[in-house]
């Protein structure tokens, strides 16, 4: 087929995919697309298990655990896992500012932020003798652009506000009555006055002890303080805090991802007898709209074992929001090899996502694959996704 | 790390910085007493919301800004005897971390001195209340 037909059938899939989510526009709703689904581990998609190929960018907690069902008839245990950390998020950034945050500070306080490392298994049965193997991914992702901070998504801007006076109020409340309690404490007046006498006969030792004594103290009523305004305002806080974990974050616009790593084999589960099979990169980038987001990839990974297999993918995936917790996407991947020998094939898939609760997604995925020997083959595949570490919105 | 205290300004240094667990802190703060202004700053970090109220005795100078605060509390001659006190509440609004942290920065004195208060949260949502009390002497 030639590369002009190729590209019209590639086009023809985008329409078809458009055309069957034209229901969704109807009855969509805001939904929370930054958190909705981290897309499969970069090590699954060098491991070829990964649920969906077009990976959605830019989704990041300190921690996360994906677990992958990839079966045909979605019976056995899960087979594959993947664990996920972003490094940056692991440690505290006393002078990242909210604005810092969401604005563009540039490409490398995007690159810090958002990159990642994940660690994925895969467990297969293979060879004659159906021995059981595992492959290791050991992958890497960060972005290049995110996109901006949608503003008016689900009153984003308007709840932050809401929180900012709430904590206003609280913020009153406890500087209040800390000060009076401070001016009305018998034990730092006194204090203050010795440490004046003290310092009036250079008595730096027993000013150095008043001083000891007077920060103890002024630590006890600054507790004492919020023991009380946390008493008093219990239904309060709760109520900000219930704002807060119903703020989400959406970034619109331009989104580019950078992904690779490698994938380590043990045959029959063997450590000694691990070898590197597989490398690979690739970009995945793409616009966000309101409505719908429309992304694409471009990936070379390289068969360390049989340099036959070495391919490059190209593909495109169509997201559009259903509703609140439910997402629905299709993606068509065009797959060619270095050796003309090899056929070039397609994968076509459509993912539901469905967001469980805090911190926690589902998805599942139908399809064609077209992994290798597997062409042709039915994909179905159900993944797990939880946040652990830091709660997702 | 070596702290800078009233009684041996010969080992002070020209910045202190320290990450302490903690959400409150208390210092004596030495001035020159030769009119050097002095300057009071606040930093919120890990890129979550809070607000910061600033009193130089009772006095108020900042009442619940968003954000980063930084003041010019006046030369050190007039302010000499009085107590600077801060409270910044804090929430977590980050997915990403669960850190929240508080960066008091005051300069104009014998030393500069600069301390970051960092407290983990058990939630999103949480919230932190941070102080800081400085006797200006």
């Amino acid at each position: 087929m030639t590369t002009f037909r190729k590209t019209i059938r590639l086009i023809v899939c985008f329409i078809f995919w458009g055309g069957l989510t034209r229901v969704c526009f109807a009855q969509q709703e805001a939904t929370s697309l930054n958190m909705l689904l981290s897309p499969g581990a970069p090590g699954f998609v060098l491991l070829g298990v990964e649920p969906s190929s077009v990976e959605r960018p830019g989704n990041v907690t300190d921690f996360g655990l994906n677990i992958l069902n990839n079966t045909n008839g979605l019976s056995a245990l899960p087979q594959n896992y993947a664990v996920e950390v972003a490094p940056y998020w692991l440690f505290g950034h006393p002078y990242l500012s909210y604005n810092d945050y969401s604005g563009d500070n540039g490409v490398i306080s995007t690159v810090e932020q958002t990159f990642s490392i994940s660690l994925a298994t895969s467990s297969k049965f293979e060879g004659a003798v159906d021995t059981l193997s595992t492959g290791m991914g050991i992958g890497v992702r960060f972005s290049l652009l995110q996109g901006q901070i949608d503003v008016g998504f689900d009153n984003y801007k308007s709840k932050l506000d809401s929180v900012v006076n709430d904590l206003g109020g609280l913020n009153h409340k406890i500087d209040s009555v800390y000060r009076a309690r401070s001016a009305a404490d018998a034990m730092m007046s006194e204090l203050s006055n010795a440490r004046t006498t003290a310092a009036n006969r250079n008595d730096s030792a027993l000013v150095a002890l008043i001083d000891a004594q007077r920060t103890a103290r002024d630590g006890e009523l600054r507790t004492e303080a919020e023991n009380e305004i946390r008493s008093q305002n219990q239904s309060q806080i709760q109520q900000l805090k219930s704002l807060v974990t119903s703020i989400q974050l959406r970034r619109l616009g331009w989104k580019l991802d950078v992904a690779g790593g490698v994938v380590l084999d043990f045959p029959k589960q063997s450590f000694d007898n691990s070898s590197l099979t597989k490398e690979g990169g690739w970009i995945t980038g793409g616009y966000e709209l309101q409505n719908y987001s429309l992304l694409a990839v471009v990936r070379y990974l390289v068969d360390a074992k049989n340099s036959a297999q070495t391919n490059l993918d190209a593909g495109g995936r169509f997201i559009v929001p259903c509703s609140p917790n439910w997402t629905l996407s299709g993606e068509a991947l065009y797959r060619s090899f270095t050796n003309q020998s090899n056929s070039s094939s397609w994968k076509f898939d459509v993912e539901i996502d469905y967001t469980l609760a805090k911190n926690s997604a589902v998805s599942f995925t139908f399809g064609r694959d077209s992994q290798g020997s597997q062409t042709g083959t039915l994909l179905s595949a159900l993944n797990f996704i939880f946040g652990f570490g830091s709660q997702r919105p | 790390m070596q702290t800078e205290t009233a009684e041996n300004p010969k080992k002070s240094r020209q910045k202190e910085m320290r990450n302490i667990m903690s959400t409150t802190l208390t210092k004596a703060y030495q001035l020159k007493k030769d009119g050097t202004p002095l300057t009071f700053t606040v930093t919120i970090g890990d890129a979550q919301k809070g607000v910061t109220s600033v009193t130089l005795g009772t006095s108020s100078l900042v009442s619940n800004q968003e954000g980063d605060v930084s003041l010019n509390i006046g030369a050190d001659n007039n302010v000499a005897g009085q107590t600077l006190y801060c409270s910044t509440t804090v929430a977590d609004i980050r997915s990403e971390t669960k850190q929240t942290d508080v960066t008091y920065q005051l300069t104009g004195g014998v030393s500069d001195f600069q301390q970051t208060l960092n407290e983990s949260v058990a939630n999103l949502g949480d919230v932190v209340f941070y102080g800081a009390t400085f006797f200006l002497i």
